[in-house]
């Protein structure tokens, strides 16, 4: 029973343990994020100075931050009312309201405390401190962040298109909603990893979905205007033809990786970037 | 509760764990070896069995490609990231995965009789050309047939095609479309440094710290290479791209500072640039001193005098011929010569146009007297139009004027060294210059050239003033070897043969920077078709020549052609077919077969041909030295006036290719129309035209009806149409004076009227 209520108090403080210097958006389907991000930043942002000058600033509480703090409240709750009354009222209340108060601690504040970690986990996959934490990723997240970065990641990262959550914007389908297929490229990507058995050089596989770039492209009047764009229409909806193909690359092709570096030189440039 | 490790419900040890997933792993990529890949990895969207590397089909970027194939049909082309294009591809190079099954393939031979064409065989259409030329050639001589070749064609065809009509038919009579494209700068190169093609590469860009783009609408004709010019400005913003172009291209719209210059006025331009370089005192004495000559009017002359000849052109003088404000050719010098690096690049703007020679010899000029030249991102760079006009066609010396490797007609030392190399007797290549383009389609309205061999070109669309050359094609026995049919040259043509086209045969390409790259041979040809090589083989065989060719097979033709390079300044020896297969090209000189290839040309430590002393060696000048060229600008050949008060000028749009025959067949591309006429609100208004009204062209020459497209882009004055158009050809109308060096006929100029349609009587 104790290892249940140590059990959730750790699962919550493992989603706490990453308290989000930058913060996270709204817990938000995709297409939501990528209009404001399209529209610009939030109403509810502002821009600062400083090592995260031009990024944005939360101000006021999201869904995420309502939802964490329910978690909190919810495993306290329930640690005080098993504690409370295992110890103390257990003797002086009837059996049934014994019964009742046991079931709200054991299984339905837990439930909510899953839910809470749970929606705090799919959120801080999401930044980019998350995708970086794995070194695999290192040289795509450094030359993102390097200000004389080329590629089409770089230049989104450098410019603001993306406020935040730059990693995951353009690789949606790995969030929430992607489709089944995601999934398992996801376990894929763990098996690889754990196992370590990745091949080098690390490579997008199969068509990229070109959906992630026309969610905020397209339907542009400089979009439309490019004759290009209305020869491949039917091609770049199927993603016979990836933008990356003209736009491109995405990130530094193998040959431009420079992956020959310390994680402490890595945390070191991502501090200096604000990310931690 | 007692453990139990080994009931199921209690879980895995770490130990268990990592095994299990080892095997999971393992299986991951068994799975996808043994075609259990899809349900493990997300797959392409389009199946490929296999992955050839290979070359672009179209311009003279030269991107790599890789090229999917699935059961025998090429099926994908996506970038290759090996490659200096990076993986990019324009929608052009896409559309390589769709260009062998366009529709209106030629797939079989055909002769023309009583106006129609018939569908023979092979044997009989080859009797009748050997025939037909075995005749004019017994009764006129060797130079009353002529062979119209193209850069577009592989270097051992083109190489081939030269061999046989000079070495082996004795004539000179060799000319091609490279001639309407890139002679003013072939000739620019050859009479400055001595020898011809780019002494730069395309690593020159993420070097350069100012770009000076003139003549060249890069973002559209070679986006590509474009893309790498706004990677470096992406990077270091602060390098300013100076263009200089009639119109606001897509190019012009990124540029920093735009000199929207009158056509034809660059000469005056570029004098006024060195005018500011003299008085900023911008001039690299060193340079100037020791490793220049000046040359005006054929007579050696001096530093001094250039100096005193640009005095008449001093920005304020300039401004109102160019049409260009004073400051900002002011503005343009000083950048230029002021940057750490500067990177000049040019194309047909500069070629097409009656001083295209000395337009190009003068922006040599400015990179030389600046010092701007031969270190890492300064270099006057010449961007080629075509996939293989450098190597195939520059290089083979397959013009009218030329011999292989640099060499000329003009000089009998040059004519005597390649009759030794190709091993034929003293006096066999005949010191007459065949007739360069124009002059070669005059000829044939003359009659003196009977039989013409045309090879995939389409010169009925592309040549300027074409209504007076259809007569001429009328008059000649003249065969097409084409992918397709109909196209306007077809349509005048005798005999048509059905050509192998891109991988359906392979063989060897060249781009911009002087890098030679292999497309190899992958599908086989639809119908009777067959590569532009084996006609040429066989025609030599027909004519008596096979002793040219003892060695029959392409390879052969690239073995002996690589040891010829040898003896010259082209040295590319180390450059085999099998290197060729193993990367995505190299660029030469390279005289050996360690040699990793040379980015930079003339410069001691980097040019394995340059001896190593001082900043440069011109080593294809007996002196080292470069030259500097003094010229005037000339009055225009088509002048406006009160009947034809507006200038034309042409170019072409990002989608299309040359003269359509490809590019239109392919569903995608034929949504992008090419039959507009750009011009500006001014004239609209003052001619009454409205936005898509059908407008008429007319020139001196003749026209053609397109569709106006009123845009601020254009310089009052001015319209623009593109050479794509084959329903509305602008070729009726352009003018084919042509440049006295490099005959290149000027299609940037030239005078029209143009009135709405409905006001035709």
């Amino acid at each position: 029973m104790k290892t249940w209520i140590w059990a959730s108090a750790a699962v919550l403080m493992l989603g706490w343990g990453f308290p989000p210097e930058v913060p996270a958006n709204e817990f938000d389907w995709p297409t939501d994020s990528l209009e404001q991000v399209h529209a610009g930043v939030d109403d509810d942002r502002v821009m600062v100075s400083g090592p995260n000058q031009g990024r944005p600033v939360q101000q006021g509480f999201t869904v995420t931050d309502i939802l964490r703090n329910l978690g909190v409240v919810a495993v306290l709750l329930a640690i005080a009312i098993l504690l409370v009354v295992e110890f103390y009222y257990k003797v002086k209340i009837k059996r049934s309201t014994y019964r009742w108060l046991m079931l709200l601690g054991l299984f339905v504040l837990p439930v909510l405390v899953g839910i809470s970690a749970m929606g705090t986990l799919l959120e801080e996959t999401k930044t980019v401190e998350s995708c970086a934490s794995c070194h695999v990723m290192d040289p795509f997240v450094l030359e993102m962040q390097d200000p004389q970065g080329g590629s089409l990641a770089s230049r989104h990262y450098e410019n603001k298109w993306i406020a935040d959550q730059q990693c995951y914007h353009c690789h949606t389908s790995y969030g929430v909603q992607g489709d089944l297929a995601a999934k398992r490229d996801g376990f894929r990507h763990w098996l690889l990893f754990v196992t370590e058995t990745w091949p080098e050089p690390i490579e997008f596989a199969g068509s990229y979905p070109n959906q992630n770039c026309t969610a905020c492209h397209g339907g542009t009047p400089k979009y439309e205007e490019i004759p290009s764009h209305n020869a491949l229409a039917e091609d770049l909806a199927s993603n016979k033809v990836s933008c990356t193909t003209c736009h491109g690359p995405a990130h530094p092709l193998p040959h431009e990786r420079d992956i020959e570096f310390e994680p402490e030189e890595l945390h070191a440039i991502l501090e200096a970037h604000g990310v931690n | 509760m007692q453990k139990d490790s080994n009931h199921p419900a209690n879980g895995l040890t770490r130990r268990d764990f990592l095994r299990l997933a080892s095997v999971t792993g393992a299986g991951v990529f068994t799975g996808s070896l043994t075609g259990c890949g899809p349900l493990w990895e997300r797959q392409p969207v389009i199946e490929v069995e296999d992955w050839h590397q290979g070359v672009c089909r179209f311009c003279g970027t030269g991107c790599g490609v890789q090229i999917g194939v699935n059961n025998g049909k090429v099926v994908d082309v996506q970038g290759d990231k090996a490659a200096h294009n990076r993986g990019r591809l324009c929608v052009k190079g896409i559309m390589n995965r769709d260009i062998l099954y366009a529709e209106d393939r030629l797939l079989y031979p055909m002769i023309k009789r009583n106006g129609e064409f018939e569908q023979v065989s092979w044997e009989e259409a080859m009797e009748l050309i050997a025939d037909r030329f075995n005749t004019a050639i017994g009764e006129k001589g060797p130079d009353s047939v002529a062979y119209y070749g193209s850069g577009q064609l592989f270097t051992e065809e083109s190489y081939t095609a030269n061999k046989l009509f000079k070495a082996g038919i004795g004539t000179n009579n060799v000319d091609g479309n490279p001639r309407l494209c890139m002679a003013s700068a072939a000739v620019g190169y050859t009479s400055v440094f001595g020898k011809d093609e780019p002494m730069g590469c395309y690593e020159d860009i993420d070097e350069a710290e100012c770009f000076f783009i003139t003549g060249s609408n890069m973002a559209d004709c070679h986006p590509i290479v474009w893309e790498r010019v706004q990677d470096r400005k992406r990077a270091r913003p602060d390098v300013p791209v100076i263009v200089v172009d009639p119109r606001k291209t897509n190019t012009a719209e990124k540029a920093d500072l735009h000199l929207q210059i009158k056509p034809g006025t660059d000469v005056s331009l570029y004098n006024a640039m060195l005018y500011e370089f003299f008085r900023r005192g911008m001039i690299d004495d060193d340079m100037a001193a020791n490793y220049c000559t000046y040359r005006r009017d054929g007579n050696e002359t001096d530093l001094a005098t250039l100096r005193q000849h640009v005095q008449q052109y001093d920005p304020d003088s300039v401004a109102p011929v160019c049409g260009v404000a004073a400051d900002l050719i002011r503005e343009a010098a000083w950048r230029f010569g002021s940057a750490g690096a500067t990177m000049s690049l040019w194309t047909m703007g500069l070629n097409q146009q009656k001083q295209g020679t000395a337009s190009n010899q003068l922006v040599m000029a400015m990179h030389l007297l600046t010092g701007h030249i031969g270190r890492p991102g300064a270099t006057p760079f010449s961007l080629t139009g075509q996939p293989n006009a450098g190597g195939g066609v520059r290089d083979t010396g397959a013009l009218a004027h030329a011999l292989p490797n640099g060499r000329a007609v003009a000089n009998p030392e040059h004519r005597r060294e390649m009759e030794e190399l190709w091993n034929v007797p003293e006096g066999r290549i005949s010191p007459e210059m065949g007739h360069h383009t124009v002059g070669l389609f005059q000829a044939m309205e003359r009659g003196e050239v009977e039989c013409c061999l045309i090879m995939s070109t389409n010169p009925l669309h592309s040549l300027p003033n074409i209504l007076r050359y259809r007569e001429a094609m009328e008059n000649t026995f003249v065969v097409v070897a084409d992918s397709f049919h109909p196209t306007e040259t077809t349509k005048y043509a005798d005999v048509i043969l059905p050509a192998a086209m891109w991988t359906e045969k392979g063989g060897v390409f060249s781009q911009s920077e002087r890098r030679y790259h292999y497309v190899p041979k992958i599908v086989e040809a639809p119908g009777e078709c067959r590569a532009d090589f084996d006609i040429l083989m066989e025609l030599a065989d027909r004519l008596g020549h096979e002793d040219l060719f003892p060695n029959r097979t392409q390879q052969d033709i690239w073995e002996e052609w690589r040891h010829i390079s040898e003896h010259s300044d082209y040295n590319f020896k180390g450059i085999t077919y099998d290197r060729l297969k193993g990367q995505p090209g190299i660029l030469w000189p390279c005289p050996d077969e360690e040699h990793p290839g040379t980015c930079r040309r003339y410069v001691p430590g980097e040019d394995p041909l340059a001896r190593d002393d001082g900043r440069h060696d011109f080593y294809g000048r007996p002196d080292g030295r470069a030259v500097i060229f003094l010229y005037d600008q000339q009055d225009p050949v088509d002048p406006v006036d009160e009947e034809f008060p507006l200038t034309l000028t042409t170019g072409r749009v990002l989608e299309h290719w040359h003269t359509e025959t490809i590019t239109r067949k392919l569903e995608q591309l034929d949504r992008v129309p090419t039959d507009f006429l750009e011009i500006h609100p001014a004239d609209a208004r003052r001619l009454e035209i409205q936005q898509d009204m059908p407008v008429w062209v007319e020139s001196r020459r003749g026209g053609a009806t397109f569709r106006a497209k009123v845009t601020q882009n254009i310089r009052e004055g001015l319209v623009f149409a593109t050479m794509h158009s084959a329903k509305h050809l602008i070729n009726k109308a352009t003018s084919d004076a042509y440049d006295p060096d490099s005959r290149q006929p000027d299609y940037k100029r030239c005078a029209v009227k143009v009135i709405p349609e409905h006001q035709l009587s």
